[in-house]
This record gives structure tokens, sequence and C-alpha cells, in this order.
């Protein structure tokens, strides 16, 4: 077996912590609690070496004049946020200030410029699929924006907005979604599985 | 019986007997005589080329291919017609080399020769070791039988004659029930015998395929490592222009490999440009149209939402007071449509004076938070935030289990847990009321997984959620009993919420919410006139061009 | 001051952002883009050491002396390995594989309590006659209803149904009746995609708003 260690780490500690969902015992519980914690850590770190791993990545751009502005602008605001998130607690001037002014507009202006390219894509598609699906597509999605709104002068739409989209919402789309959502979970419980029984190891080799 | 079995060979790949004078197997078809040259029929000096005629040194083109293919290619005559070649392997000096070879060095000959009579399989595989020019081919050895068959083929080096009264002998010599060496080589390596003192240097292949053979594939020495002990091995090729042509396009893959190419960026067709652009300022134009223009502003609010409906329903029968965890989990691209959403119902738990705890799985979420809670009318000020826990669905089953192992204290080192509001808190069920704020439905999906099971029918669980994530969430409202009690989707969600509570909505609300309101009906304007374009038009192309089968589809297969 | 210039900042920044609709992906863009991303890394790693590392594991370790921690605190060197490049962060594995066993246990855990038998209850109950009493619906809305969502609930699964038959001379199919459903279940994804759709869209719209709105208030300002 390849990386006997490591798996039977992920087996171990995946073991012991499903057990503590069905077997209520004191002493499990407790361990299984403190092993969790112990991911929680794991998890902070993980976070530290993204950072740094991209922080890394621009520096060699960087030093290879490949996009080398992009790169620089990207490690200094990396680096000077990390600095200032150390360095001042949350409630401070300089954290409410580094989100007010950068990091709100910005996200905020870059999902509005999603709109443009969701309502090209759907022009498009009904170009290059026509189709029965893609009508009912497009229709359900047309239903449910004008049910969400309300039109100048008359407001919400009468039996769109009280009736049509709600029962869109309640009835074949949350069906699709609970099928999607049992799907997932199913997907999640084998894929769970191979992980705990060692067939599955992305952890590495 | 003895005589029978001495006039028949028996086949080394399937084992079943044949005429002595058989060349080939009559059941598989392998061959049972090796190959051997005929001294005779050597090739002369006149079937070479000559000088002047087109030359490849393969040295040189180890050393550099695409320099020395271009030093070649170029002395290349146009239309020369060369069918044959030649691959001269200078190998280290042997004695006894034939004297009559007046084309080819000894070596070369002497090469050849031995080239020539190893069995098909394992020529290519030896070529490289010394050899005496009449020398057996190294025929795989190990049973006293296959070695006089060995001896046999050695005898059989100088004349074809020999060789072929020499083959029976040694095949004569087969035991019936033994399996060949490379089939034995097939067997667990443990079972393959030892082999003699001579041949236990050579090393044997311990895995793969070739598992249990030896010499097969020479290990790297200190000589192949370094280029100036390495055996010089020179090539001469003759070119057509056939090859030259095949040569050319080998060449322009390898240089095409080494150059970097920048991004090529598809070139959009003009029209699209423009109807993108046509999008954007459209869309721009709904976003601005009633903040400069008063006259598009309208009052109308949003048609109701039952959902939302029961997410007040729960605020309201909350007691004063109350503990309310609070968890912000949006990122800041949402925190516009998050903030529009979950205002009201903040200021619904304002009202109440209930104490928030606030959390995130978000790295970002307290600072988040922080900017919601300070963007209302009036600052949220009785609120803890616990800050950031890691480890997605790990740390949040944790945190929901025992809060106060995570968050004992804070950076400063100060205890969390103090004061009447947060004492009495150590599960997540000592909360009167979750309040989640996504706007991705997996993290919502968490909340309800991992958080919900733990809190009981008194600690309900609300939902405010970006229009995104609404659909997905949908199914856990939709529950008997309700994994969420109640959901408050979006923007309108939010003013659906005010408008059932009866707030007052703030002046810059109440513009974003006409300025949406805009969006979507300029969009759902385009997307009707053109998608019906489109339809139109995409039905009118496939009629007149129909497309292909797919490889898959069973049409495609019985065609 | 320091307002008045941090707002002055942010109204350029969205900007840069909104010239992608008329520029795409050009040089102004791009560095907005990479502000962004170095931001929101850099202070998300703040975090981590700030508000996890260090109160949950350094400090206590540290002042409080406790030493069950230097077990998750090895864990954790561990996993520092995979920030270099070589063959040291092979030690990272195991502190990966503590972490995906960890979280994996959890994902099933949840996803069976949480998922899996509420939504097949709750589908289960489409034809549960109290309930139908309880929401005040009528016969003809109950029948209706209860139908739809078990047919797309069961066609929607059976659309995720890859298992085929080997055909001779043909592609491999699903079964005729399983075919027969998935084509059901087609048009109720569509509609919930559908439904995302829209969601997506309802979500960029209100951030387009916001964002005009800011950049309006801002040039009233300066008014």
């Amino acid at each position: 077996m390849k990386a006997p260690v490591s798996t039977a780490v992920a087996i171990g500690v995946g073991g012991v912590i499903l057990l503590g969902y069905f077997l209520p015992v004191p002493y499990l519980t407790n361990l299984r609690l403190l092993l969790l914690q112990w991911a929680v850590f794991l998890a902070a770190a993980a976070l530290f070496v993204a950072a740094l791993n991209l922080s890394q990545h621009h520096w060699v751009r960087l030093t290879n004049r490949h996009e080398a502005g992009t790169s620089g602008l990207l490690l200094i605001a990396l680096w000077g946020s990390f600095v200032l998130g150390l360095v001042y607690p949350l409630h401070s001037a300089a954290v409410r200030g580094l989100f007010r002014f950068l990091i709100l507009p910005i996200g905020v202006a870059l999902l509005g410029v999603l709109t443009v390219s969701l309502i090209y894509a759907a022009l498009q598609m009904m170009r290059r699929r026509p189709g029965l699906f893609s009508v009912l597509f497009l229709t359900t999605a047309m239903l449910i924006l004008l049910g969400a709104t309300a039109l100048p002068g008359i407001g919400p739409i009468p039996f769109l907005s009280d009736t049509l989209r709600p029962w869109l919402a309640q009835v074949p789309a949350a069906a699709g979604a609970r099928g999607i959502l049992l799907g997932v979970a199913l997907g999640t419980v084998a894929t769970g599985l191979r992980i705990l029984l060692g067939s599955d190891r992305p952890y590495g080799e | 019986m003895a005589n029978e079995q001495s006039e028949t060979i028996r086949c080394p790949m399937c084992g079943k007997p044949n005429p002595a004078e058989e060349e080939v197997c009559r059941h598989c078809g392998a061959r049972l005589k090796p190959l051997t040259v005929d001294a005779k029929a050597r090739p002369t000096a006149d079937s070479y080329p000559q000088a002047g005629e087109e030359i490849f040194d393969l040295s040189a083109a180890a050393e550099d291919p695409l320099s020395s293919l271009d030093a070649l290619l170029s002395d290349v005559p146009e239309g020369e017609d060369l069918l044959l070649g030649e691959i001269d392997v200078p190998l280290p000096e042997e004695e006894g080399a034939p004297a009559e070879t007046d084309a080819l060095l000894p070596e070369e000959e002497a090469a050849l020769a031995a080239n020539a009579l190893l069995p098909e399989a394992l020529g290519e595989a030896k070529q490289t070791e010394p050899l005496p020019p009449t020398e057996a081919a190294p025929w795989p050895e190990g049973t006293p039988e296959e070695e006089a068959l060995a001896e046999a083929f050695a005898d059989a080096g100088a004349e074809t004659p020999a060789a072929e009264e020499a083959a029976p002998e040694a095949e004569e010599a087969l035991a019936p029930a033994e399996l060949p060496s490379w089939l034995e080589a097939m067997r667990p390596v443990e079972s393959v015998p030892e082999p003699p003192e001579e041949e236990a240097e050579t090393p044997m292949e311990t895995q793969g395929p070739l598992a249990g053979l030896r010499g097969v594939l020479t290990p790297l020495t200190a000589a192949m490592l370094n280029p100036e002990e390495r055996p010089w091995v020179s090539g001469r090729l003759a070119l057509s222009p056939e090859h030259k042509k095949k040569i050319d396009i080998l060449e322009q893959l390898v240089r095409d490999e080494f150059t970097p190419q920048a991004l090529s960026h598809p070139r959009t067709p003009g029209t699209q440009r423009i109807l993108r652009w046509l999008v954007a300022a459209v869309m721009l134009l709904a976003a601005f149209l009633p903040l400069v223009a008063p006259a598009f502003r309208q009052a109308a609010l949003p048609g109701s939402f039952p959902a939302a409906r029961a997410a007040q329903t729960v605020v309201a029968r909350l007691p004063q007071q109350a503990t309310v965890l609070l968890a912000i989990d949006y990122s800041p691209a949402f925190s516009a449509e998050m903030a529009a959403a979950a205002r009201p119902l903040l200021a619904d738990l304002q009202a109440k004076k209930a104490h928030l705890v606030v959390v995130s799985t978000h790295p970002l979420g307290p600072a988040l938070a922080d900017n919601l809670l300070t963007s209302l009318p009036r600052p949220y000020t009785a609120a803890t935030t616990l800050g950031y826990v890691p480890g997605g669905a790990a740390g949040l089953y944790t945190f929901a289990r025992l809060p106060r192992l995570l968050f004992a204290t804070n950076a400063a080192g100060h205890p969390l847990w103090t004061g009447a509001a947060l004492a009495r808190i150590h599960t997540a069920a000592d909360f009167d009321l979750v309040v989640v704020c996504t706007d991705d439905p997996e993290v919502a999906r968490m909340w309800v997984e991992q958080v919900q099971p733990l809190l009981g029918q008194g600690t309900p669980l609300l939902m405010v959620v970006s229009a995104q994530a609404e659909p997905l969430v949908e199914p856990y409202y939709e529950t008997a009993p309700r994994q969420v009690a109640g959901v408050i989707t979006g923007l309108e969600g939010g003013m659906a919420y005010a408008a059932t509570r009866e707030m007052k909505v703030s002046a810059y609300t109440w513009l974003v919410w006409n300025g949406y309101s805009w969006v979507v009906l300029a969009a759902v304007a385009l997307m009707a006139a053109a998608g019906l374009y489109n339809l139109l038009l995409g039905w009118w192309e496939a009629r007149r061009h129909p497309r292909q089968p797919l490889l898959l589809d069973d049409t495609a297969d019985e065609a | 001051m320091t307002t008045l210039i941090g707002t002055l900042v942010g109204f350029a920044l969205t900007l840069f952002v909104l010239s992608y609709f008329f520029f795409r992906d050009w040089v102004l863009f791009r560095w907005v883009m990479a502000l962004f991303i170095g931001a929101s890394a850099g202070y998300a790693a703040a975090i981590a050491l700030r508000e996890v590392l260090w109160p949950m594991l350094l400090r206590p370790l540290l002042v409080l002396r406790q030493p069950l921690l230097l077990l998750p605190l090895l864990l954790v060197l561990l996993m520092l390995t995979k920030a270099f490049r070589g063959k040291v962060s092979r030690w990272g594995n195991v502190a990966v594989a503590y972490l995906v066993g960890a979280g994996a246990a959890v994902a099933v855990g949840g996803a069976v309590l949480g998922t899996l038998f509420p939504q097949s209850a709750a589908t289960m109950d489409a034809f549960n006659f109290r309930l139908m009493r309880g929401r005040g619906m009528s016969w003809g809305e109950f029948v209706i209803t209860g139908s739809l969502i078990l047919l797309g609930v069961v066609t929607t699964l059976a659309y995720f149904h890859f298992g085929a038959r080997p055909q001779p001379r043909r592609s491999p199919r699903r079964r005729g009746w399983i075919e027969a459903l998935a084509r059901i279940g087609e048009g109720f994804i569509a509609v919930t995609f559908g439904a995302l759709f829209a969601g997506i869209f309802l979500a960029a719209a209100a951030a387009l708003a916001e964002t005009a709105q800011s950049l309006w208030l801002f040039i009233l300002t300066l008014r």
C-alpha cells in the first residue's frame, strides 16, 4: 500500500469521528471533539499555506518578468493587508477602510459586471441550442425575474408575483432541487466512505 | 516414438510439434528457425550511399536535434531519390573480424552479423554489447537444452548450411514439457531458477512484463551518465524527399513545443462585440435611470414571499433580550444584496433588544459583519463577535457542539462567555435563534446538515440568502417539520419583509430597489426579444444545415 | 480627508471594474483584480493567524502550558511544509490526510442526518393527508402538488443514473424506462436551473444597482 501512514491517519481519525455520530459514548464524544478541534487548527494553517503559495507563485512571475506589474501589485496588496490584519483589530479604522474603500467596491462591481455576461449567454443559448429544454429554462428564468420585481405604475404583476412565481419555486423547481440535493448527498456519502475505507486518497500517495 | 520426436520441432511459442523442416510453426506462425545471414548475400559497397549522397549524422543530432537537422537539411538536393539507408554503429573493436568486407568496417560487419543472428525480439536490446563476430547470439540461457540450442546457432554464424544442419540437433534436445525461458520469465520472479554464476552479474528485471528476464534493459552505468565515457555512436542516414517532408513536420512540432506562444484571445466577430456593448449600455442605462431621472422612480413594492412571512413570524415570537447566533457567511461581492436582505430583520432584532453573537465560516466574514452592523441606521452595539471558524463542516460541527472549545478567549486572552446573554450558552441549542446570512447554497446546506439537527425545536434556524442560493435552500424550507423555519431572499426578500412589517425603508435602499427593478425589466425585455429572434434564427439554421450526429449516437453507429 | 481620499479610490476602482463592459480584460482591470485578490488573501491569512492559530493553539500552549496541544502543533508544522517545494512538502501529506479524514467523516454524517433522511421523508410526505389539512390545501392542489414533487424528485434522480447496458454494435444505453424517466427529469432540471439562473441574475442586478448608486452619490458629492 502506498502512503500507509497518511492512509492510516485518515481512516483512524475519520472512523472515530463517524462512529461518534451513531454511538453516544461520552468518551468517544470527547475524543472526536478533540480531533475535530485539531482539524480546525489544520484548516487555519491550510489557509495560511494557501496565501504563502499564492505569494510564491506571483514572486516567481515577478522575477521572471511575466506580467510583473500585476504580480507586483498583488504581492503589495497581499503583504500589506496581511500586516494590517495582524496589527490592527477588527473594529479599527484601518480594517474598516480596507473593506469600505477597496474590497467591497471592487467585489460588488465585479458581481455587477456579471449581469451583461449572463444576459449575453442567455441570448446566445437560444441561437446555439434551440430546443424544448432551452425554452423551458429561459421561460422559467424570465417568469421568476418578472415575479421578483415590480412594474412601474403597476407594482407586482398580478397572478405572476403572488401565485405563479411562488408555485414555480415551491413545486417544480423545489422538486428538481430536492433531487439534486439528494444526488449530492448520495455522492457525498459515497465519496466520504471511499476516503474512510482508503480507496480514495486525495491527500497524495 | 523416439524417431518421431527427433523429426519434429516443438514450437517455442505454443509448444506444439512441427516437422523439422518447417521454418515457421504450423499452429501459431512463430519462427522455428533462427534468421541467418548469408555472407554472400551481404550488401555490397554499391548498395550503400556513395560519396556525395545524403548522409545524416545521428550523433550530431543527439547533441542538438534542431541545429543538426537544419544543417543537414540545407544540404539535401531537392528531388533526389535516395531509397537506401544505412546506420553505422561503431562498436568497440573486436578480434577476428572477417577480412573480406571492403565497404564496411570490420566492426560494423561484425555487428551486422551478430545482430542478424539474434532472435528478432532481442536483437535491438543486445546490439550495443560487444560481441565477437562469430559468436552465438545471446539466446536466453538457463537450461542445458537452451544452451545446446544456442551453441548450435553459434555454429551457424559462419555459414548458413551449417546452421540449417545444427538446428535440428539442438531442437531434438528440447524437453517437451519445458517452458521456453521467456515464458518462464512470466512466472513470479521468485520461481525463476538461479542462473549460472557468469550470468548472475547481468541484472534481472524484477517488475513488469519483463520480470525475470536478464540483461534485457541495460542499467545506467557511470559511463552512460558521463558523456566523456559514453561509447560513441554515430549514425548516417540517407534521406529521400519523402523523409525530408516528414522531418520538416517533426522539426516544426519540436520547435513549436519550445517556442513560447502568446495566449490568443479569440477574435470576437464585430456583430457580437456590438451586441455585447449594446447589452452593457442597456444595463447601465437601466441602473442609472431612476437616479438621474426622478420621473422613472416608482413606489411599488415586490409581491409577497411566504418564506419571508414565515421568518417574520419566527422573529415576532422571539422573547425580549434573546441571544441570537448570527452567521455572516457571504463573500464581499454579495455584501450589497445581503445587507439589503438582512437589515429589516436586524432592525426587528434590535427592537427586541436581542444580543447578537457573530460568527463566520468565511475568513472575511467578521469584517463584513462589522460593516453590516455599523451600517444600520442605529449601529448594532449589543453584539459579540466570536470570529472565524475554519474547517468548513468540521469546524461548524465542533462549534455547534461546543462553542467554548473553539472560542475560549479572544485574541487578547480575555474571556468571551461573560454577561447574562452569553453565560448560559454552552451549545448551539442554547441560542434562542440562529440566523445564517449566506450567498452560497453549499454553506447553507452545511449549516442545515451540521447545526440544525443539534438545535431541536426550541431554536429555529432562519436563512437570509442571496437570490442565487434560494432554489437550493427552498427544499429545506418545504419539509415537515421545517428544517429552515423561514427564508429571506435577496433584495426583494428584504423589501417584502419590510413591507410585511410596515417598516420605513431608507431612501438609499429605495433607490437601489428602483435601479434593480429597471435592470431586471430591461433584462427580461432583452431576453424575450433577442431570445425569440435567436430561437427563430436557430431553428432556421438547423433546418438549413442539419447537425452531424454525434459518435455515440445510435443512428451514427448504424450508419 | 481620509474618507474623501478613500471614497475617491473606491470610485476609481469601481470605474476600472466597470470598464470591463467595453474593454474586456485590459491592464487596469487586471490590476484591480490583482489588488482585490491580494488584499482578500492577505487579510484571510492574517485572520487565520491572529484569530485562530494564536488564541486557540499557540497562546494556550505557550502561556497556559497545555502539553496536549503539542500534537496539533506538530500537525500544523507538517501542514506548513506544504508551502515549500520539493520532497519536504510530502511531510504535509499526513496533515492533509488528517484534515481530509475528519472532513469526510463529518460530511458523511451530516449528509445522512441532515439531507438524506429529512429530504427523503419530505418526498414521501407528498401524499401525507394530515399535512395537507394542516397547510389548508384543497384536494386538487394536494394531488397535483404531491404528484409533481414526487415525480420531480424521482425523475431528477433517474437523470443522474448513469448505469448502462452494453449493446451489440451500439453505444451502451440506459434501460428504456430509466431513459423515459430521465427525459422527464431533464425537464425538472431545466426548470430548477432556470430558477438558479434567475437567482444569479437577481444577485448581480442588485450589485449593479448598488454600484450605480454609489457612483452617483459620489458624483453628487463632487457637485
